[in-house]
């Protein structure tokens, strides 16, 4: 111990080269606003994760319908229900095998049934299995599950649907991509609305305050009582159902959560000493209003914006489905769920599909949407 | 808030009234008469009979002030395709099995949606904390009629535990109830969870404990009942999306509601049905949203009413 003390004398020991600016020079490099914001959501598993599934659909939506030859309406009825098929993922359950339930007094004579009904070759029914033995419930039949190489059957061995096919022949992949590009332009178009006349309604009511606040506010006062549903039901009888009476309805219902929002924000802000700073150097009241009070509400309207996405998504698809969106042959994935549903207890992969594609999309941007808003503004963390 | 009261009623009645005469003339301006789908059947003259005698040859100023008459005293007109039925009667009947779908989800679903938040926040950042927190992602995310479809096929259609569709003893009811309570069930989970964290690390919580309160008593006595109070908030949303959610799920399920109705009607060109069931929905959604604001001024104090509202 003694030791070690001696080994350092006061020779060892020079200042090294002084830097008076370095004095007051910070530790850590300064950030943004942004950037912090960026650090807080990256550490955010499930946001990244949303993210990433929202970034792969678009993706492949983008892509997708260009990856095979079959177009959005080509009816073929020689291959219509045809079951999913992928090469090499057949361990998945895309083997292209259906499953047909058939009914018969003794289990050959449903085979049989099955093999007439269906207009199969015995050779391609690759398993049959017993599901129901004959009881009072079901008038004594036997009910067999047999599982058909319907590829083989129709003598299209080298044809591949990677979703399938629906009720027409039509090959779901490009239909189902098709359909989520529907969802995405809607959930843009939701987004930009929410941006556009949200904000601007918001800022000049929050801004100008006074008479002109008060007429702007009774008049969301009054759109606000009425049902987005009503609103939204009515313009589409008006213009008859279709992408652009969803677009015009939209656009009618869509940015009062927003504009009451900003309003908010802006009351709050537009007393505080920059503005009045600002207004001192002689900024007019655009200058104000978008250099230094829409910047400072930005956080909130990404937010809620980011909100809005899904819910849009959501509803073009609720009106589809009920059959007040898109007409056919157009598709989205609204309408493709409501067509699956006449026939999804024989052919379950119909509604599988873009009921997953949907699924994650709302999740991801929910997810994504969450974490936005805990990066963003950590005092409404929950 | 008496001149709270007033106001908000004055502007329910003017929302109210916009929304009547809107549904009104779209209604006369849009394509397609009631009578188009008889397709041919019936001559020029027999069609001008048949709109004489629903009073569709009155100049339109004429039917529209007959309408507002009629809805005071509470007739809504006669349906189109349904001979001579009142559209108020076809409207009570329907709302039994709507009222009792909807009312069903909304307290099974509130309520779970509440013992999911509550266990979330007093586990909080443990696994059964992400688990709910999952739940409620998934419950806001999921469409209601995909979920109600995957119900359908894997409970009804493949394990056959329950009826696939159809409207007559409770059973029946099981399926339907819980493919629309799954939403509202997930937002009360979330709003729970987060009020109660919040009540949770307030002082007077902090002060309970270091007089030596039971924990049980914490947490229903003093959190339970302070953080039930804004969860009030979302039962406007929660009332909206049961509105939206009817209309799927009677059609899947084959409910003999109002939804159902609505979704038929529309396919029909049966103006007055449709124009009823607007103005029903509409009356309901304003007079919920009016209840919530007043009974949250009410509960707590803390809320000043004004006539700035919400804002």
């Amino acid at each position: 111990m003694d030791k070690a003390k001696n080994e350092y004398t006061k020779e060892k020991f020079q200042r090294v080269h002084v830097r008076e600016e370095l004095g007051e020079e910070l530790t850590r490099p300064q950030l943004s606003y942004w950037k912090d914001a960026w650090l807080r959501l990256a550490k955010n598993k499930g946001a990244i994760g949303g993210l990433v599934v929202i970034l792969f659909i678009v993706a492949i939506a983008l892509t997708g319908p260009l990856m095979n030859d079959y177009s959005m309406d080509d009816a073929n009825y020689d291959a219509a229900y045809m079951p999913p098929k992928v090469k090499g993922l057949s361990w998945l359950g895309l083997d292209g095998m259906q499953t047909y339930e058939v009914q018969g007094t003794t289990v050959e004579d449903a085979i049989q049934r099955g093999l007439d009904g269906y207009e199969i070759e015995e050779k391609y029914v690759q398993n049959t299995e017993v599901i129901e033995e004959p009881n009072e419930g079901n008038d004594n039949y036997y009910k067999v599950a047999m599982e058909v190489d319907i590829y083989g059957a129709k003598g299209l061995d080298d044809t591949y649907y990677w979703f399938g096919t629906d009720s027409m022949g039509r090959d779901l992949w490009t239909r189902i991509w098709k359909g989520t590009q529907i969802s995405l332009y809607i959930g843009v178009l939701a987004a930009m609305i929410d941006m556009v006349i949200g904000v601007l309604y918001g800022g000049i009511s929050g801004y100008y305050g006074g008479r002109t606040d008060n007429i702007m506010q009774r008049i969301i006062e009054v759109l606000s009582g009425i049902p987005n549903l009503v609103i939204v039901i009515l313009m589409i009888m008006l213009l008859s159902p279709g992408l652009l009476a969803i677009t015009i309805a939209l656009t009618i219902t869509g940015w009062i959560g927003m504009a009451r929002i900003v309003r908010g924000q802006v009351l709050k802000l537009k007393n505080q000493e920059f503005v009045l700073a600002a207004r001192t150097l002689g900024a007019n009241d655009k200058r104000v209003l978008m250099k230094h009070l829409i910047p400072n509400v930005l956080s909130v309207i990404i937010i809620n914006t980011m909100f809005t996405i899904p819910s849009a998504i959501f509803f073009e698809s609720f009106l589809s489905f009920i059959g007040l969106g898109l007409q056919p042959p157009d598709a989205s994935l609204g309408t493709l769920i409501d067509t699956a549903f006449d026939d999804y207890r024989v052919y379950p992969y119909m509604l599988l599909f873009p009921a997953l594609i949907i699924s994650l999309l709302m999740i991801g941007f929910n997810i994504l949407a969450d974490g936005l808003r805990d990066a963003l503004d950590p005092k409404m963390r929950r | 808030m008496a001149k709270y009261l007033i106001q908000r009623l004055i502007y329910m009645i003017i929302t109210l009234f916009i929304i009547i005469t809107a549904t009104f003339f779209l209604m006369k301006i849009m394509p397609g008469s009631p009578f188009n789908n008889l397709g041919g059947k019936i001559t020029e003259e027999q069609q001008a009979l048949l709109e004489e005698k629903y009073g569709l040859d009155d100049p339109v100023p004429v039917q529209y002030f007959k309408y507002l008459t009629g809805i005071v005293r509470g007739d809504f007109g006669v349906s189109f395709q349904y001979e001579n039925r009142p559209v108020t009667d076809m409207l009570l009947e329907r709302i039994g099995p709507s009222a009792e779908l909807g009312a069903q989800a909304l307290i099974i679903g509130a309520v779970l949606g509440i013992i999911l938040g509550m266990i979330a926040a007093i586990k909080h950042n443990t696994w059964i904390d992400y688990t709910s927190n999952i739940v409620a992602v998934i419950g806001i995310s999921i469409p209601s009629f995909v979920f109600a479809g995957l119900l359908q096929y894997y409970l009804a259609v493949k394990w056959r535990l329950f009826p696939v569709s159809f409207w007559e003893s409770p059973i029946h009811t099981v399926l339907p109830t819980i493919a629309l309570m799954i939403f509202p069930m997930a937002i009360c989970a979330r709003f729970m969870r987060t009020e109660m964290l919040e009540v949770l690390g307030s002082d007077y919580i902090e002060l309970a404990r270091a007089k030596g309160v039971s924990n049980g008593s914490i947490m229903f006595k003093h959190a339970l009942r302070n953080a039930l109070i804004p969860v009030i908030t979302v039962l406007g949303p929660m009332t909206v999306s049961l509105m939206t959610g009817t209309l799927v799920i009677e059609q899947i399920f084959a409910v003999p509601g109002i939804g159902e109705q609505f979704v038929s009607s529309i396919n029909t060109n049966d103006y007055p049905v449709i124009m009823g069931t607007t103005i029903l929905f509409a009356v309901l959604f304003v007079v919920v949203i009016l209840i919530v604001d007043l009974l949250y001024g009410l509960i707590d104090p803390r809320i000043r009413i004004t006539g700035g509202g919400k804002d």
